[in-house]
């Protein structure tokens, strides 16, 4: 006999089953589209924040830090500096959704962390965060006006800068006092200039 | 099945993938990982050097809960007073401190400044003998009472609890050094008017007297303001490194009070209250427009220590040294009869063997009386009419014998009455300026004759009568009105063994014995006198 070898079945043999290669490329679509949406998965829940790590800095003295464009401040030695990456929606137990701008070095602020790493201050000028309940104002050694929001564990400060308004948001651990930071929060507060 | 397989080894493939993605990067993030600086301190608020603690006291309360340990109040030699008025709605408790008169007319001006801002005429008041008022001298406590209780307490309050209290506390004895803070209150049980304190610092050995503003210099009123504005403000939740600006003068007066309230702290340093009211526009942006309760604020040594004036480092090199004692009692010191309530409780016909007895009474009770003694028996007993005039008690002549003057030739009265002032002068070594003619006759040609002024009585004890010491006490101080001069006789027993409760009663109401001269001033006036 000449020709393919016909199976008892009458199905092709193995080598040459009809249908099996559209099955590959079926399957490796899916594989793609499986990685894609990983990949996007990951870009917008943990990318931005490991990227953010990745790309942190220490900071020296005397040295501003960028927060955008036009406004900087400058923390001093030792403090930790990374873009700061905002969180989009948050659907626990489900990883938060992130803005992954930063990804593509848009983000609107940064993130800068104590040298102990107690503190966490994000700086932003995107004007999202604005005190409410019992506001506090003042005019800063600088000339600028803040308003500010405190609770035992953070401080939220708006300060009115000739580029526009920027936020800082100082926060400790839940439990924890920032009392002992306020101090910081000021010399932050009062380093706010033109980048 | 082998299809089930190609898709398997897909998701494989985009696990593994996943895998690698997520878990390797994570993976090299954490060997990126920035360690904590265990070393690095967050820097704190340098703007308040000094203050160890600023504390805000709730409206009402006092405003030094916990206070140190006071100098013993109880320390014998203090001249207590105590006024109360009710026309004027006032109370005073005060001390003066005996034989050191500018230290007394400095208290006798701020008891009546204190009328005076009242705006009302004043006249000494008496008040029946359950008035109490023979609690005299000053409160321990009450500087650091609420003003409200200042007012409202019966030991310091006028009637009603409004209008004007003014209290004191003896704040420090040492070396030669008393110092006593004077407090006047004025207002209602709504609000308060007024809060002022004064501390009167006395030298017994100079006799220089100082007001606590000296010890301070220029320094010291904004250096308390700035410290106390600057620690509410950061209490307050304020941020801002930006210097307060300057106090306007009547927030630097606040703390101008404050300094008169500095107390001394064991171990260095001190508080000052500072009074309610204490304002900035720094502390008004942090939702503070003025405090409403007063502010106590514990400094530490050295910066008190730059607030002091020299006068202030000198006193403080002598307050280890050991407190020298007040000078003993006398009754002969300046009394304002225009401010108390006078009475001149009188004695004739002495001395006698109970002359000593009265005068260890009246030393007792810290009373001043008024001697009229008889020449001849002056001459028997020297020591005790030395010891009555040692005390500050007033002599006048009662005539050699006790004769009736109107029935003696002028001349004769006339001798009678310098001969034996010129006994007592010789004993004593002061002049006589006064008699009390026997049985209390005299005519005008006597009184002419004599040329000393005659002091009669406006109260007649009768005690010559011997009615009992509970008669005499109802006799002088159930009848006795301001400006009186009462009759008393010490050659009998039950007048003398009355004396404690006849000064003790006459106190309660709120009298002050003095003697005549004192009743008139220091000037009795010529002719007859029986009261002021």
């Amino acid at each position: 006999m000449s020709g393919r070898e016909i199976g008892r079945n009458g199905t092709a043999g193995r080598g040459a089953r009809p249908g099996r290669g559209r099955r590959r490329v079926t399957g490796s679509v899916l594989g793609i589209l499986i990685l894609g949406a990983v990949v996007v998965g990951y870009a917008v829940t943990l990318g931005p924040g490991h990227y953010a790590r990745l790309h942190a800095e220490v900071t020296e003295q005397g040295l501003p830090v960028e927060v955008t464009g036009d406004l900087s401040v400058t923390p001093g030695a030792g403090w930790i500096a990374e873009p700061l990456v905002t969180d989009l929606v948050d659907w626990p137990p489900l990883p938060r959704l992130q803005d992954w701008s930063v990804l593509f070095g848009e983000e609107t602020g940064v993130l800068l962390r104590s040298p102990d790493q107690r503190l966490r201050v994000e700086l932003r000028s995107d004007g999202e965060d604005a005190p409410r309940g019992e506001v506090l104002t003042e005019i800063l050694a600088s000339g600028l006006t803040v308003r500010h929001v405190d609770t035992p564990s953070s401080i939220l400060a708006v300060v009115d800068t000739a580029s526009g308004p920027l936020s800082l948001r100082a926060e400790v651990e839940e439990g924890e006092s920032i009392d002992a930071y306020r101090p910081t929060v000021s010399l932050l507060l009062e380093s706010i200039g033109a980048g | 099945m082998p299809q089930r397989s190609t898709v398997l080894r897909g998701i494989r493939r985009a696990l593994t993938t996943f895998a690698a993605v997520v878990l390797v990067a994570p993976m090299s993030i954490g060997c990126a990982t920035i360690d904590p600086d265990p070393g690095w301190r967050a820097p704190a608020w340098s703007d308040a050097p000094g203050v160890r603690s600023v504390v805000q006291v709730e409206p009402g309360e006092g405003a030094d809960p916990a206070p140190d340990p006071e100098p013993d109040q109880a320390e014998p030699g203090f001249i207590e007073g105590r006024i109360r008025n009710d026309a004027v709605q006032l109370q005073a408790r005060y001390v003066e401190l005996p034989g050191v008169h500018v230290f007394n007319t400095r208290v006798s001006e701020l008891l009546r400044e204190a009328i005076g801002a009242t705006g009302k005429s004043f006249e000494p008041e008496v008040f029946p003998v359950d008035a109490g008022l023979g609690d005299r001298g000053c409160v321990p406590g009450s500087l650091s009472w609420p003003a409200e209780r200042v007012l409202a307490s019966p030991e310091t309050g006028p009637t009603g609890g409004s209008g004007t209290a003014v209290t004191c506390e003896i704040v420090a004895m040492f070396a030669s050094v008393v110092a006593v803070s004077m407090r006047t209150v004025t207002g209602t049980e709504e609000a308060i008017t007024r809060d002022a304190r004064v501390t009167l610092y006395a030298d017994l050995a100079s006799g220089g007297l100082h007001e606590g503003s000296a010890q301070w210099n220029g320094d010291a009123s904004p250096g308390l303001w700035l410290r106390a504005v600057e620690q509410l403000r950061r209490a307050s939740g304020g941020l801002s490194a930006a210097p307060l600006a300057a106090p306007p003068e009547d927030q630097l007066a606040l703390a101008t009070r404050a300094l008169e309230t500095v107390r001394h702290l064991d171990g260095g340093g001190a508080t000052l209250t500072i009074p309610p009211g204490l304002a900035s526009p720094e502390l008004a942006g942090l939702g503070i427009d003025a405090t409403a309760g007063a502010t106590v604020v514990e400094v530490d040594a050295e910066t008190l220590s730059s607030w002091e004036s020299e006068l202030a480092a000198e006193l403080r090199g002598r307050a280890a040294e050991p407190f020298v004692g007040l000078p003993a009692w006398n009754g002969n010191q300046g009394v304002d009869c225009g401010l108390v309530a006078c009475v001149a409780v009188t004695y004739d016909d002495g001395p006698s063997a109970f002359t000593t007895s009265l005068l260890d009474t009246l030393l007792a009770e810290r009373a001043p009386a008024t001697l009229f003694m008889l020449g001849g028996a002056a001459r028997g007993m020297p020591e005790v009419v030395r010891r009555a005039v040692a005390e500050g008690h007033e002599l006048g002549s009662h005539t050699m014998t006790h004769p009736d003057l109107t029935r003696v030739k002028p001349e004769e009265a006339r001798r009678e009455v310098l001969e034996a002032g010129s006994v007592l002068s010789e004993l004593t070594g002061l002049p006589i300026t006064t008699f009390r003619p026997p049985y209390g006759a005299l005519n005008d040609k006597a009184l002419d004759a004599i040329g000393l002024p005659a002091v009669l009585w406006s109260v007649d004890t009768l005690d010559w009568k011997t009615p009992g010491t509970e008669a005499l006490v109802q006799r002088s101080v159930g009848e006795a009105a301001v400006g009186d001069i009462i009759l008393f006789h010490d050659t009998h027993a039950e007048t003398v063994e009355a004396a404690s409760a006849v000064f003790g009663g006459l106190r309660n109401r709120g009298f002050t014995p003095v003697t005549v001269t004192q009743l008139f001033g220091g000037d009795v006036p010529n002719g007859r006198v029986s009261e002021r």
